[in-house]
């Protein structure tokens, strides 16, 4: 188990140094670089500054050389400074770190929750009315953009209601715990709601396909009442292809938050994605985009874990689980 | 075994109800349907049969005679949509078929108990064995889970497990095919069950551990003295468990005879063709060409589009104009042999 860690964490560093040259490779074909920036905002800099300029910072050299030099520093904890906020990278994407991990932990615990409980009821009562309507609405909140749902969410709660904020969390250690929650409220609605269709059919699918499984009729051979039959025999073994659904699904999660954020102003990672590469940040941008990619290792770690977990099958072939 | 459970009755106090005028199992008029969307389809049609407690009786038929269904109903483990239709089933005096849900859920497991073909997928490949095997204790007789499974240890010591305190931690996939199927007999004889149900027990293993596995079943019921109900495609295997033999085609009950019987004088031309299907050793003389297999030729006829005559007819070599017309009743063959056929000698 330990080893079968190992290798997965190995594995996942040697993914995100790969992506982050070829973040670091896209953002260097992006139009423009920081001087042209410079030139568009003071019209007195001539030709020859930017030549001398681009020399200063190392811009006329190849972009391998470029990588590696970044690469020296971010190693050694230096990714820069950031553009457009001329703060450091780091101490910019702290709090913002915090923001969006509260947000997507607090989205995934409430989409799991509907979702499973929703989809294990749908699973026990087939072809009910409530099994139908739970799949209508779940067709529904797989269907809805994030972004709509961010706009009827807010018309609905912030303007018609005027019950909670559309916007403009505050940041900063000093805004209050309920103020915080409140800001919280409709963007993790909005997420939750986006996922939670998903899993509720993951879950409803697993649930009848294990139910249909000869050990489940073995358990109900012996006596077993209904409630230790779906609980002890058939969960379990129906969460295993769930759970690689949902930590799959991680990068989507974290793809969702970039937008729900920026809609609901929020000051997280996404909108930091967002705002950073509107304004041509590269050093934000490259740091948020690694983030990006080492949420959804992350995930697909958490999810070979929790397989080994729950599938005692899986953890005593360490090496051919790392498919 | 006695140590698990010393107020269980002894072999010899359930023999002695058996020679009784009281049947352990008896079955009447017995009827499965499941609606289809080409009608309703019969699976079990009118099936009478009992058996005593302690004895063995061997149901005997191809792929979707309705052997397996038939005992999935007594048990009230039809899958849905499959539904009871008609009869009645008395067991120990109440009828299964009319029984609550919460009440025939307690006898299942405790005073009957099942075993199905394939040991693989009737264990849970995310429990340890142990568990498993204990949970029937844990159900019926409230032990705690860590006391069932020390239980469990033992029970699959009686059923041939060597090493069993390893084995209780395990899983399904770390063990053998034999070592599964007496792991689930351990399972189903837990709480030494009155009755067995045992569903192709041997057919998913290969023909050493078959032999073995018959061995065992047979071994728990002289010590246990519990009934079983054996059902098999495969007369051969029946043959060396059963004391009495019910041969079943397209859901009905075509021949019943003690086995010996069955064997010498099979009445019903289908009985007869299921036993010449059996390889015979040493038919063939060494370095002869292999002969042909014998089979039945044609296939199970469509219960929902049958006629109203014999359902063999239509594979069947003695066939006449009657067999088409009528259905034909069981009626006495011999000494404790019915037959349901014109053709057949009385």
């Amino acid at each position: 188990m330990t080893r079968f860690a190992v290798t997965r964490a190995i594995e996942g560093l040697i993914v995100l140094l790969v992506m982050s040259f070829v973040v670091y490779g896209l953002i260097g074909l992006m139009p423009g670089d920081p001087i042209d920036l410079m030139i568009a905002s003071n019209p007195k800099l001539t030709s020859a500054d930017a030549q001398r300029l681009r020399a200063l910072y190392g811009l006329d050299r190849p972009i391998l050389e470029r990588y590696l030099n970044w690469l020296t520093a971010a190693l050694q904890g230096d990714f820069g400074y950031s553009r457009a906020f001329a703060r450091p990278v780091l101490e910019l994407i702290g709090p913002r770190l915090v923001n969006t991990l509260v947000l997507m932990v607090a989205s995934l615990t409430v989409a799991l929750i509907v979702g499973l409980a929703a989809g294990l009821y749908a699973a026990l009562h087939p072809r009910s009315l409530i099994d139908d309507l739970i799949g209508y609405l779940s067709f529904i909140s797989i269907s809805t953009p994030t972004f709509w749902l961010a706009l009827l969410l807010m018309m609905l709660f912030s303007v018609v209601l005027g019950v909670l904020p559309a916007s403009g969390m505050p940041v900063g250690a000093d805004t209050g715990l309920g103020e915080r929650l409140r800001h919280l409220i409709l963007p993790v609605a909005t997420l939750s709601l986006a996922s939670a269709g998903g899993y509720t059919r993951y879950m409803r699918a697993a649930m009848i396909e294990t139910l249909g499984q000869d050990f489940i009729r073995t358990a109900r051979a012996k006596g077993a009442s209904e409630m230790r039959v779906v609980l002890r025999h058939g969960l379990r073994n129906a969460l295993i292809p769930v759970i690689t659904v949902i930590a799959l699904d991680f990068g989507a999660l974290f793809s969702g938050a970039l937008i729900t954020e920026t809609m609901f102003a929020y000051p997280g990672m996404g909108k930091a994605i967002y705002d950073a590469i509107m304004a041509n940040d590269f050093n934000l941008a490259l740091v948020t985009l690694l983030f990006a990619t080492l949420t959804t290792l992350v995930g697909n770690f958490a999810a070979d874990l929790g397989y080994a977990w729950l599938d005692p099958r899986i953890s005593l072939a360490a090496g051919r689980a790392g498919t | 075994m006695t140590s698990l459970d010393p107020a269980a009755p002894t072999a010899e106090d359930e023999a002695v109800g058996a020679t009784g005028a009281g049947m352990l199992l008896e079955v009447q008029g017995l009827e499965v349907t499941f609606p289809t969307t080409r009608g309703p389809l019969k699976a079990v049609d009118g099936v009478s049969y009992s058996i005593a407690a302690g004895q063995t009786l061997g149901v005997v038929g191809e792929s979707g005679c309705g052997k397996s269904v038939a005992a999935l109903a007594i048990l009230g483990l039809l899958p849905p949509p499959g539904a009871v239709t008609a009869g009645q089933v008395l067991f120990a005096g109440a009828d299964l078929v009319r029984l609550d849900r919460g009440a025939l859920r307690r006898l299942r497991g405790d005073r009957l108990a099942m075993i199905f073909q394939d040991p693989l997928s009737a264990l849970n490949p995310v429990v340890p064995i142990g568990d498993q095997v204990g949970e029937t204790l844990v159900i019926h007789r409230q032990v705690a889970p860590s006391l069932a499974r020390k239980e469990a240890a033992a029970l699959l010591r009686r059923v041939g497990i060597s090493d069993p305190d390893r084995r209780i931690t395990e899983y399904p996939h770390q063990l053998s095919g034999g070592m599964r199927q007496r792991a689930v007999i351990a399972m189903a004889v837990a709480c030494r069950p009155a009755l067995l149900f045992a569903d192709e027990p041997t057919t998913a293993l290969d023909v050493t551990v078959q032999a073995q596995i018959l061995d065992l079943l047979d071994e728990l019921r002289a010590d246990t003295g519990m009934a079983m109900q054996f059902i098999s495609h495969n007369l051969a295997v029946v043959s060396r468990l059963a004391d009495e033999v019910v041969v079943m085609y397209a859901g009905r009950i075509v021949e019943r005879a003690p086995t010996n019987e069955l064997f010498r004088h099979p009445a019903h031309p289908y009985t007869q063709a299921l036993i010449d299907t059996v390889p015979v050793k040493g038919r063939r003389p060494l370095g002869s060409p292999p002969t042909k297999l014998a089979s039945i030729p044609g296939q199970v006829a469509d219960m929902r589009t049958a006629g109203p005559g014999c359902r063999f007819a239509a594979r069947c070599p003695q066939a006449a104009y009657d067999c088409r017309a009528a259905e034909p009743p069981l009626r006495e063959a011999g000494k404790n042999h019915w037959v349901a056929c014109f053709r057949a000698a009385t």
